[in-house]
């Protein structure tokens, strides 16, 4: 249980066998690479070609996923990804790696029709733009770009503002009176711009332009070698065509669609590739010896020995590591602790002298969660829905024991609620009260009504916290021990105990009755605690004058520390009031009408979205000050961190798993 | 209706702790959010755990609305009690005073954990492994809140068994 103990693994192999012996570790996935010394007439392989590959054909892979998604609107919800990766067993997975540059080409044929349709839209939109400009002089029935006959010009053009034939005419002749021969013929007409083809004489085409040019007229420019008309159709046709593709295109990609899941297969084959050739890279070898290191934990390392020994021609040396090794840290808790590891991977990892705090942590946790939420009918709904997910979905590992951890602090929120007589606040009350004319619910408290009974409450939050802050001092004092610093286990846990123990009377006095026996052992305690506090806590110092400043030093810190610690398990009792008076509150208001009715309809309507949302804001207090709880107050006493959490080369992936477990 | 002076002081009371408190943490889920939007414009899937560190400073106006239910109901005024018993200058200034912790408390620690969530989206955004450390520092903050939340409470409920 708890940290486990971590050996370092050395192997030696023919380097022909690297690739096999490299995806070994990661299939099993308990082994951390580390950097090896690179020794004389040594060498790394360089797999940045490889890597770089891979990192494109996966990239080909995640976009094909995507256009598949996208077009194939393939749903599952949120419901179908609780329920995490889909298992494979190793001759699966063998059969579909066989298949992959089959899978590849198929990625590749969806985003290759993705690009060219793409690239037809964009082209559609291309010529519906020209087939716009076009459409002012559908009634024009010579060929755009016609320059005129022998004798004649035509010059095609438009003039950006409304005009008339005759105004154009009207310009030639007062502008060039000699022109002989002129015709104008307006085509299409609108508010900013006039179509007009004008012919006249050859030998005229300059003077005529001139004077167009004056009103603003431009030829058109890459004019079409056919008529308006004759251009649209053939213009409508490419669009047609273009259409057709993008249909075919589609199509293709929905039949493709099929291999959605070997797609997602390939991504994933190539992630592991991926961090294989990572590993190989970071490896030693010389012309035909491979060398790795890493680490592996220990109740692993003998069967992993062996194994690689029987199947590869390869040497395996499992050894203590060395004191001043950087050695990674990994957890293994039983069903109810590792929920919370993730709490206490959070804070930090064990460091090198730390136990594992997280199955001592994993009690106080759910109990003081519990305390906090407080509510019966909120901590049934949280057990029922999270145990549902979990058996319903057999989700992940990660995700399962979050759902666990919440599925605990359920059932602790039950049994507070029932402890507190807080079933959605009031609820039984409410209801007996209101339709069943009964007062029989009044007080369903089975152990204490926190409203009633606060000042009791509050000293109960006090021990219940010297519990919890002594059993951090005790693990302390245990490690000392274990280490063989006995005498400073004892002054590290014993006066301070004594001290407190005998303090608490007198501190428990000032809100709530204390029995006289108690009383009378606390006095001769307090002074006992004191006095050894004052001769220990100073022993770090030579001098007696510095034993006994170091000695008043502590007792102040005891003083200030353990009251400052103490008073914060007042949030158990706060925020468990807080879930309890507005869920009360909540209640209240649904049974404002007078009416039965009215009531029952308030009740659920309101009743409802009131305590969901009061579940949701208490929840995350819930969370947030167990959590504090547990980093301020708890680890502040024996647990310093630091450790480094083990990465394991292992399969990394995102939509399938092995079956089996090796 | 029985209006006296001492009733006036407790819904002067009750107003405040549910106005201020309320106020600030109104301030500050609103600094937190612009943040937290912030961090979303870039990376969507982040929401949870900006959302988290938005609701931190929301629980003092809870605190606060906690306290006035809780005085409302102890000076008789939900429920109607203190037409039997009106409610004296004295006793009506007591249980003013006992709102003093969290209205003041309430509003300024809500201020003060809404920087120190800001500060914490600046985690999420960065570093999303150590979001959970963020959480931690704001939370910190609201330690003030809860003492002072449970002074008012302490006060309000012992007031109400005193005769005045």
């Amino acid at each position: 249980m708890a940290k486990l103990k971590i050996k370092k693994i050395e192997i030696a192999a023919a380097v022909s066998e690297s690739d096999k012996i490299i995806r070994l570790l990661q299939r099993r996935g308990f082994v951390e690479l580390s950097e090896p010394e690179e020794l004389e007439n040594t060498e790394k392989n360089d797999t940045s070609y490889m890597l770089d590959e891979l990192e494109k054909k996966s990239r080909v892979c995640v976009s094909a996923l995507d256009i598949l998604k996208r077009h194939t609107k393939k749903s599952g919800g949120m419901l179908s990804s609780l329920s995490g990766r889909k298992a494979v067993s190793d001759d699966e997975f063998d059969k579909l790696s066989s298949q992959e540059n089959e899978i590849y080409a198929k990625a590749v044929e969806v985003t290759n029709g993705q690009n060219s349709i793409s690239e037809a839209k964009i082209s559609i939109i291309r010529l519906k733009t020209r087939i716009d400009a076009l459409k002012p002089w559908l009634e024009l029935d010579i060929p755009m770009n016609f320059k005129g006959t022998q004798k004649t010009s035509a010059l095609i053009g438009s003039i950006p503002k409304k005009v008339s034939e005759e105004d154009i005419l009207s310009e030639l002749a007062s502008n060039a009176p000699d022109i002989e021969c002129i015709e104008v013929k307006t085509v299409s007409r609108r508010d900013d711009q006039t179509c007009a083809a004008v012919f006249c004489l050859k030998s005229e085409k300059a003077e005529v332009e001139r004077v167009l040019r004056g009103v603003g007229f431009s030829e058109i420019s890459e004019p079409a070698g056919s008529t308006a008309k004759e251009e649209t159709e053939k213009l409508e046709n490419e669009i047609s065509s273009l259409e057709k593709g993008i249909d075919e295109s589609l199509k293709r990609i929905g039949e493709l669609s099929e291999w959605y899941d070997k797609i997602e297969f390939l991504i994933d084959k190539y992630s592991i590739e991926k961090d294989k050739y990572e590993a190989l890279g970071s490896v030693v070898h010389s012309e035909k010896l491979l060398l790795i290191s890493g680490f592996v934990p220990e109740y692993k390392s003998e069967k992993l020995k062996k194994d690689i020994e029987e199947k590869f021609c390869a040497a395996v040396i499992i050894s203590e590591p060395n004191e001043d090794t950087d050695v990674p840290v990994m957890l293994k808790n039983n069903g109810f602790a590792s929920p919370v590891e993730t709490i206490t991977e959070m804070y930090s990892m064990p460091g090198k002298n730390d136990v594992d705090p997280t199955p001592i942590m994993a009690f106080f946790y759910y109990f003081f969660f519990g305390m906090m939420l407080s509510d019966a009918g909120y901590g049934l709904i949280i057990a029922l829905v999270t145990g549902f997910i979990i058996l319903k979905f057999k989700p992940e590992q990660k995700l399962k024991n979050t759902l666990k951890m919440y599925c605990f602090c359920g059932i602790s929120t039950v049994f507070w609620g029932a402890m507190y007589g807080s079933w959605f606040g009031d609820m039984p009350n409410i209801i007996g009260s209101n339709f069943f004319n009964t007062d029989k619910f009044a007080s369903t408290a089975i152990w204490i009504d926190p409203l009633k009974e606060l000042m009791n409450l509050l000293v109960y939050c006090f021990i219940f916290g010297l519990v919890h802050l002594f059993t951090g001092v005790g693990i302390k004092a245990f490690n000392l021990w274990k280490h063989g610093r006995r005498f400073e286990a004892f002054c590290e846990s014993v006066p301070t105990a004594v001290a407190i123990f005998g303090f608490c009377p007198i501190f428990f006095g000032l809100f709530t009755e204390v029995p006289d026996w108690l009383r009378a052992v606390g006095t001769p305690a307090l002074i006992i605690g004191v006095i050894l506090v004052i001769l220990t806590a100073g022993r770090g110092s030579k001098s007696i004058v510095g034993k006994l400043g170091g000695g008043l030093y502590g007792l102040y810190n005891l003083v200030s520390g353990y009251l400052g610690d103490v008073l914060s398990y007042a949030r158990l009792l706060a925020l468990g009031l807080s879930t309890g008076v507005i869920a009360q509150v909540v209640n209240m208001l649904c049974t404002l009408p007078s009416s039965n009715v009215l009531k029952i309809i308030m009740l659920i309507v309101v009743g409802t979205v009131g305590h969901i949302a009061n579940l949701g804001i208490n929840l995350i207090g819930a969370y947030v000050h167990t959590n504090r709880l547990q980093y301020v107050e708890f680890f502040s006493k024996f647990y310093e961190g630091g450790g480094r959490a083990m990465r394991p080369l292992r399969i990394n992936t995102k939509n399938y798993k092995f079956k089996e477990e090796i | 209706m029985t209006v006296t002076s001492g009733l006036a002081f407790v819904l002067a009371g009750a107003a405040l702790s549910a106005a201020l408190p309320g106020f600030g943490s109104a301030r500050g889920t609103g600094m937190v959010g612009e943040a937290a939007a912030g961090v979303i414009t870039e990376d969507g899937s982040k929401f949870g755990k900006v959302l988290i560190m938005q609701v931190l400073p929301g629980t003092q106006g809870l605190y606060g609305f906690l306290t006035a239910i809780l005085l409302l109901s102890n000076a008789g005024v939900l429920g109607g009690g203190f037409n039997d018993n009106p409610i004296s200058f004295e006793k009506g200034l007591a249980y003013f005073c006992a709102c003093l912790p969290i209205i003041i408390v309430g509003y300024f620690s809500a201020i003060a954990q809404a920087k120190a969530a800001v500060g914490g989206v600046g985690i999420v955004a960065k570093n999303p492994d150590h979001s959970g450390k963020g959480i931690i520092f704001a939370a910190m903050v609201e330690t003030y809140a809860v003492l002072a939340l449970l002074i008012s409470l302490l006060a309000i409920i012992q007031v109400s068994g005193i005769n005045l």
